[in-house]
Parts: C-alpha cells; sequence; structure tokens
C-alpha cells in the first residue's frame, strides 16, 4: 500500500519533469495494475444452502435471495455460496437418499465447508444426518422448521437456526375481525409430506377457536375436487389454506399456484400464515417476512462462523405481522378498517391520494390557486369593461352635455338664424295681406311672394335641422361623408355667431377629397368646438382683423386635414401642453371640455388633434383623420370605441323637437 | 304721407325684399339698401321719411349708422329691427332716440304702427322745425329794445318790472310790447312765451344783448 503510494508519487514527479509533450512517454508511463485490495485476504467462507423443497420455491427463492444480498454485502466476510434442493416435497426422499448423499459427498470432496444453511424440516434432518459424511465441521443453521417439531429432534450441539412459529392462530382471528359472524372455517392441505407437515401445529393452535368456530379439514382430493367444493362455499365460511405441493391424484403444484387456482373460484374468503401466498389470492394473513428471516440468517451465518465451534442459542426474529391484499378485501366487500391498524395491507390499488399526497395537495393547490386568478382576472376583465363601458356612456353624455352647451352658447345666433327667414316670412304675408284688401295683388306678385314664403321657410327649417342633428342623442353612426359638407355646415351654422360678434371667416375647402368614414355629428362637434374657440380667443383682438380661417385639405399619404386658425393672441406656451386635458381652460366661463371632448372625438376616428401657435400670431388647431378612413371597404354599423348608450332618454329623437 | 320716404337697411335679402313688399303694398314708397355703407352713399335729398333699419350688419352695424347720421345731422327717426333682441343694444338704441326697437319675427301690423310714429314724428320735426325758422326770422326782425322787452316779457316780468330794469316808462314798455306782439305775428302772451320756448330749444340766441 505504501509502496504503490512513493510508486505514484514517483511516477507523478517523472511526468511533471517530463513535462506532457511527449505521448510516447505518456503511454509507456502507465503503471501495471496496482493491488487494491485493503484488508489482508482472508479466505472466504463456503456456505451451502440446502433447500428442503425445490429450487424455485417461492419461499426459498426469497429467504435464500435476502440472505445472499446481505452475506454479500460489503464489509462482510467473503463467502461462496452453492445452493441444493432435495425436493422432497414431490419426490419422498427416503427413495433416492443414500445416492443423493453419495453424490453430494462427491461434489462437495474437494470443499471445505463451513455451513449449511437448510430450508425446511426435511433439509434440517437430511443434514443432521449426513452431515458427518459430507460436510465434516460444518456448522448447520436451520430455518423455516417450527418450534415444535424441534423438540422432538436431537441436533448438533453446534448447530443453531431461527425456529419458525407459524401464527396460525393469529392468521384466524384476522379472519373473525374481518367477518366476526364467520360460523365455519375450512383448512385445506394437500396429500405430499410437506403438506401434512404443518397440520399438526394447525390442529393445536386450532383448538382454541372449537368453540366459535366449526373447523373442517379438506385434504386428500384432487385439484379438481378442491376447486368444485371450494367454489360450493358460502361467502360467510372462511377457508384456512396450508399448501397443495401434492394432490391426491398426485399431480404436484408450486403451492402457491394451487393457492391461485382456489382463490380464482372460492366464494369464501382465503387465509394462510405464509409469506409467499400473499399477493396470490389469500385475504388475509398473520405471518413472517421471508426477507426478514433471509436477512436474520445472513447474520446467523455471520455469527457462527466466527466463532465455528461456540453453540449459540436459536435466534428469534419478531411477531408475525399482519398483512393483508387490499384486492381480496375489496373482493369480498371486507373493510380494511377492521383489521388492526398495524396491518400491512398491499396491493392497495394505486391511489394519487396515498402515493402521491403532497403532489395531489399542490397540485389542487397550484389549481386552486390559479382557478382564484383566473377568477379574479375575469372578475377584474369584467369590471373593467362594465368600467369602460360606463366611462364610454359618460363621455357619450359629456359629448352630448357639450353640444348642448355649444348650442346654448350660440343660442343669440341661432335665434337670428331662424328669426331672419320667420320674419320675412311675417312680412311676405302681411305684403299680401296688404295687397288683397286694398284689391291691388296681381297674381304675378302674389307668386313670388309664396315663392319667397316657401323659401324663407326652407331657410327655417334648415337651422332647426342643423341645431337638431348638433343637440339630439344618438347612437354613434359610422359613415361615408365628404368632408366639405360636414365643415360647411359647421360653417352654416357658425356664420351667425361669427357674424355677431364681428370675425370674417376665411375658408378654403377642398370639395374633391374622398370621402371618409366618420360619425358626421361627433367631426361637427369637434370642428364647431375649435372654432367657437377660435372666436373666443378673439375677443380682445379689434374688430377689424377678427379672423377664423378654416382649411380643409389632402394631407399626407391619403390623409385628410381641417385647419382652424385664429387672429387672437394665440395659447400660452406653458399651456400648449395641457391644452387638451378635461377641465382646463383659460376663459372665465369655460368648463374645460371642448378641446378634451374634441381630442376625444378626432381620436375615436383614429385621427389626431395637435396645437400650435403661429408665427404671426394667433394659434393653429389641426385635425388629421388619417387615409385608413378612407372609404374603401364596406361600412361597419357603428364602431364600437364610439358607441353610445344603449339605452337613451329618447324624449328628444322621439318628439322630433329642439330643446336649447 | 306722399314724399315721404322709408328706407330699409337690412343684409338679409329675403328680409329686405319682403320688408320692402310690405310697405309698398301699403302705400309706402321704399328705397332698400344691404348695408349702412350703402345707405350713407345714397345722398339724403331731404325728403320725409324714416329709417327702417337691421341692428346687425355686416361691417358698420345699425347703432354705428344711428350714431353717423346723428353726426351728419341727418335726422331721420330710426325704427330698429333685431333678430335678437339683446338689451344692452336696445337700451343704447333707444337712448340714442330710436322710434322703436323690433325683434324679428315683427308683426306686420305692429311694424307699420312703428313706420308710421317715426314718420309722424319726422313731420312733426320738420313741422317744428318750421316754426322755429318762422320765429327765429320774426325774432330778427326785433329791435334792439323790443328784444330786450321780449325777454323780459317771456320771462313773466311786469312791464313796471321790465322798466325799472330797462331804465325806462311804462308807457315805453307798453308800446315795444305792442310792437313785439305784432312782429312775433302773436295774438296773446301765452303764444309769445312758446315761440320762446321754441326758440330756445333749437339754442337760438337769448338776447342780443345779454
Amino acid at each position: 500500500m505504501a509502496g504503490s503510494g512513493v510508486r505514484l508519487l514517483a511516477l507523478a514527479a517523472e511526468l511533471t519533469w517530463a513535462g506532457l509533450t511527449s505521448p510516447m512517454l505518456r503511454a509507456q508511463a502507465i503503471p501495471e495494475p496496482v493491488p487494491v485490495a485493503e484488508s489482508p485476504s482472508q479466505p472466504p467462507w463456503n456456505v451451502v444452502t440446502l433447500i428442503g423443497a425445490n429450487f424455485l420455491t417461492p419461499s426459498n427463492v426469497t429467504i435464500d435471495g435476502a440472505m445472499r444480498k446481505a452475506l454479500m454485502a460489503p464489509g462482510r466476510h467473503p463467502v461462496n455460496l452453492f445452493s441444493e434442493a432435495l425436493d422432497a416435497q414431490r419426490f419422498p426422499l427416503s427413495s433416492i437418499e443414500q445416492e443423493f448423499a453419495a453424490l453430494l459427498a462427491k461434489k462437495y470432496a474437494t470443499t471445505h465447508v463451513d455451513a449449511v444453511v437448510t430450508l425446511g424440516s426435511a433439509a434440517l434432518d437430511f443434514a443432521e444426518k449426513h452431515r458427518d459424511e459430507l460436510w465434516p465441521d460444518a456448522r448447520i443453521l436451520f430455518q423455516v422448521v417450527p418450534l415444535e417439531s424441534l423438540a422432538n429432534r436431537s441436533l448438533s450441539p453446534t448447530t443453531t437456526g431461527i425456529p419458525v412459529q407459524w401464527d396460525i392462530a393469529g392468521t384466524v382471528e384476522l379472519a373473525l375481525s374481518l367477518r366476526p359472524d364467520t360460523r365455519r372455517l375450512v383448512v385445506i392441505h394437500g396429500s405430499g409430506d410437506f403438506d401434512r407437515s404443518s397440520v399438526h401445529v394447525t390442529r393445536r393452535q386450532l383448538e382454541a377457536f372449537q368453540k366459535r368456530l366449526h373447523i373442517e379439514y379438506w385434504t386428500d382430493a384432487s385439484m379438481d375436487q378442491f376447486s368444485r367444493r371450494i367454489e360450493q362455499l358460502s361467502p360467510d365460511d372462511a377457508v384456512l389454506y396450508l399448501s397443495i405441493a401434492r394432490d391426491a391424484a398426485g399431480r404436484t403444484f408450486l403451492p402457491r399456484e394451487a393457492l391461485a387456482q382456489l382463490a380464482s373460484v372460492s366464494r369464501a374468503p382465503i387465509y394462510a400464515p405464509f409469506d409467499s401466498y400473499i399477493g396470490h389470492g389469500i385475504v388475509a394473513g398473520s405471518l413472517y417476512s421471508y426477507e426478514a428471516l433471509g436477512t436474520r440468517m445472513a447474520d446467523l451465518v455471520q455469527e457462527a462462523l466466527a466463532a465455528p465451534t461456540t453453540p449459540i442459542p436459536w435466534a428469534t426474529i419478531t411477531k408475525a405481522s399482519c398483512v393483508a391484499d387490499a384486492r381480496q378485501l375489496e373482493h369480498f366487500g371486507m373493510s380494511q378498517a377492521r383489521l388492526p391498524s398495524y396491518c400491512d395491507v398491499r396491493f392497495a390499488p394505486p391511489s394519487l391520494w396515498r402515493d402521491y399526497r403532497w403532489y395531489v395537495v399542490g397540485a389542487v393547490l397550484a389549481i386552486l390557486a390559479q382557478s382564484a386568478l383566473i377568477f379574479g382576472l375575469v372578475f377584474q376583465r369584467r369590471a373593467r369593461r362594465t368600467a369602460e363601458e360606463e366611462a364610454r356612456n359618460r363621455r357619450s353624455e359629456l359629448m352630448q352635455a357639450s353640444r348642448l352647451a355649444l348650442a346654448g352658447e350660440l343660442t343669440a345666433s341661432i335665434a337670428h338664424e331662424i328669426n331672419q327667414p320667420l320674419g320675412a316670412i311675417l312680412a311676405n304675408a302681411g305684403a299680401a295681406e296688404a295687397l288683397l284688401r286694398r284689391g291691388k295683388a296681381s297674381s304675378d306678385e302674389l307668386s313670388s311672394i309664396i315663392a319667397d314664403i316657401k323659401k324663407a321657410d326652407l331657410r327655417a327649417s334648415e337651422v332647426i335641422r342643423r341645431v337638431r342633428a348638433l343637440v339630439t342623442s344618438r347612437q354613434s353612426d359610422l359613415k361615408a361623408e365628404a368632408m366639405d359638407s360636414i365643415v360647411g355646415d359647421v360653417l352654416a351654422f357658425l356664420r351667425g355667431e361669427a357674424e355677431r360678434r364681428g370675425i370674417t371667416i376665411e375658408a378654403a375647402l377642398d370639395a374633391g377629397l374622398p370621402q371618409m368614414e366618420v360619425d358626421r355629428v361627433q367631426v361637427q362637434q369637434a370642428i364647431a368646438n375649435l372654432c367657437v374657440n377660435a372666436m373666443d380667443a378673439m375677443a380682445q383682438t379689434p374688430q377689424g382683423s377678427r379672423r377664423l380661417g378654416i382649411r380643409l385639405a389632402a394631407c399626407g399619404d391619403g390623409g385628410i386635414e381641417i385647419v382652424v386658425t385664429d387672429t387672437g393672441p394665440g395659447v400660452p406656451q406653458d399651456q400648449l401642453p395641457r391644452l387638451f386635458e378635461s377641465f382646463f381652460t383659460t376663459k372665465v366661463e369655460g368648463m374645460g371640455l371642448g378641446l378634451s371632448i374634441s381630442r376625444s372625438i378626432v381620436e375615436a376616428h383614429d385621427g389626431t388633434l395637435s396645437a400650435r401657435n403661429l408665427d404671426a400670431g394667433g394659434a393653429e388647431f389641426r385635425i388629421l383623420f388619417p387615409a385608413s378612413r378612407r372609404v374603401t371597404k364596406p361600412l361597419k354599423a357603428a364602431d364600437e370605441s364610439l358607441a353610445a348608450s344603449p339605452s337613451r332618454p329618447p324624449s328628444v329623437k322621439t318628439q322630433g323637437t329642439v330643446r336649447l | 304721407m306722399s314724399g315721404a320716404v322709408v328706407h330699409v337697411v337690412d343684409d338679409d335679402e329675403q328680409m329686405r325684399v319682403a320688408l320692402a313688399r310690405l310697405l309698398r303694398a301699403e302705400g309706402y314708397e321704399v328705397r332698400s339698401y344691404e348695408s349702412a355703407g350703402h345707405f350713407l352713399l345714397t345722398p339724403p335729398d331731404g325728403r320725409p321719411g324714416c329709417v327702417l333699419l337691421d341692428l346687425h350688419l355686416p361691417g358698420p352695424s345699425g347703432l354705428d349708422l344711428q350714431q353717423a347720421l346723428q353726426q351728419h345731422a341727418i335726422a331721420l327717426p330710426i325704427v330698429f329691427l333685431t333678430g335678437r333682441g339683446d338689451i344692452a343694444s336696445s337700451v343704447r338704441a333707444m337712448k340714442a332716440g330710436a322710434v322703436d326697437f323690433l325683434t324679428k319675427p315683427v308683426d306686420p301690423h305692429t311694424l307699420l304702427v312703428a313706420v308710421d310714429t317715426a314718420l309722424a314724428r319726422d313731420r312733426s320735426r320738420r313741422a317744428s322745425l318750421e316754426h322755429v325758422q318762422d320765429f327765429a326770422s320774426r325774432l330778427a326782425r326785433l329791435s334792439g329794445r323790443e328784444r330786450s322787452v321780449f325777454d323780459q316779457v317771456v320771462i313773466g316780468k311786469l312791464n313796471k318790472q321790465i322798466g325799472d330794469t330797462l331804465g325806462i316808462s311804462e308807457r315805453t314798455v307798453k308800446m315795444h310790447r305792442a310792437q313785439v306782439m305784432a312782429k312775433m305775428e302773436v295774438a296773446s302772451i301765452a303764444e309769445l312765451v312758446h315761440a320762446a320756448e321754441i326758440l330756445r330749444s333749437v339754442g337760438a340766441p337769448r338776447s342780443n344783448d345779454a
């Protein structure tokens, strides 16, 4: 160990010194294999497992496997394991015992066997009997031998083992706690030597139940007979299955295969005290874990071989314990709750809750949280929609109110516009009256009077129409509109007001523009707001130079611009950014809504509204409707973004009157 | 009524035509103008009449025209017409001597009454204007002493007081007084006082030697 360490160090130094440039050198430097054994080599123990039954008997496989695993575990004394099987369950040993022993003697002639582990009573007996000739000095360690039978045996002083005490009484107790009203217990076992080996113990343990149960023993029947009879049982009966390794007809079985066959037809629950049966048809049993037996045996082997000649008392393992098959419980409609709480219930159908409780809890919580989130979001979305609709309604109402306010502001000029034709009508009528009264009426004159009356009437109703169009509550209505007509209407509407205020309107309207998809009244409102604003701005401007400019023209790539200019003092530079805010006003009586509403109207049409001061003095407001508003596609009935409240007081509309 | 002209000033053609038509049907002679400027451009011919004036006119307003007429001593009575009655304007118009302030649409009868009133006022103005001129020319015929006596008489002084004031005898006062009555072509002291009132109202000199 120390030598190899030094050699490795030397090698490392050599590599460092030589550098790593030469692959040849490195290839040559690979050291010869270094022994890795850490402790001085111990001669392995040779251990023979002698199986009474055959190799494949499930109990043997389990016990042997567990033992091997434990013996081979790292850190243990090295062991060579051998296995032999007597197969005594199926072939009576007496007929071949001598030959078999001779075979083994020859086989192990050159192998010193340190220990023989026997599985089953037959194997123990065989080993005791032939130890001296086969495996002198070997310690015999027995396994799976009923405690009761050991009293009748005279064993070598060095022999020890793990006796078992099949818990038949405990198994029947389990049957009774699962079905307290069970009246009949049928004990089934086969006809082989092995099958009979546990009958005696069984009878003894069942004596305690004689008063509570009617106990029958079924044996010496063929498998078919067993099957037929077990089919006849009532579900209130119980079956205690010991083993069928061989039936009366001479057929041999693995006992648990026979069990499975019976269980498939039995109407009564089957119980058994053996670990290897669990999962193969029994409902429950009070049994020893074969795996625990195997592991315990490995310890015993270690102990026994560490002191080969010291007698060791029999080992014990913990008490037999309840094991049940959930599928069988369910099949017979039995409640797990009736089993002892420590009972190991196996083969429960996979249950998410049982196997992945925390994952399930986590998943459920996650889903709940997610649901809550979704619910919250949906709720929030609804609340937002309601709020948006509310806001839309409010805005629509505000627009309406603002239009009414605008109309109110223009009342004087509106009245003038209407009174003018009305006055003409009255005067014409008066003239006609006078002519008729004086008998001077010529039909030519009368017809020209009537024509003038009609003209004036139409003019008055046109004014009314314009006012009504502006102030009537209405749904938003997108249509293809000629912008010059829209602007022209606004100017006709405002002309009187401009006149009243001594303002000259300078309009330049391009009539050849493409139609745009807009809400006529809303756009008119936006423009009228800008114009009235401009007129208000010129209150302090000297009479002769009050000019309201309005220009409608194509702009950019297919858009349309409407520019309103005034010759007022302009907008103070620091107020320009806040100009379009609601309730921002520079006027004494202003509400500060006009420009804000104008902008929201324009923006609802995908347009922009901007303001700037002109170099020559005065302010310029510019509405730009984008090319996307040009009418090229079929019109939608109404634009969602402009939709007014669906339920409006219909008074104005239905009465057909203008209320100013 | 013949010879009187109603001047209609209204920028609204329909209104202007209708008003002219109504007035003509009622037998008035009418001249129409579409703005204050047009009216002022037409030289006044001194004929009696009145102005039917729209308050709101493009360019100079009705009130502006009223003021201009006063400055040019064109004393045609004015009836205002307006499409929108605002109190401030009507007060201004009435203070400046408008005959009436009518709101369109105006009832033809009301309109005709106002026009008649305006024309009557023009007539009486013209009549009193003639009176003033008569009295003024008669007054001019008085001698200095007679004028002094006239001034004292019309403020109600007695002959004796007048004589004391002027330093002449009561008899001489009586003689001058008779002369004044004759020259002023009045039959009573009351008429003489009336003539003095009229003259004072147009600002005739109170006394040549005062």
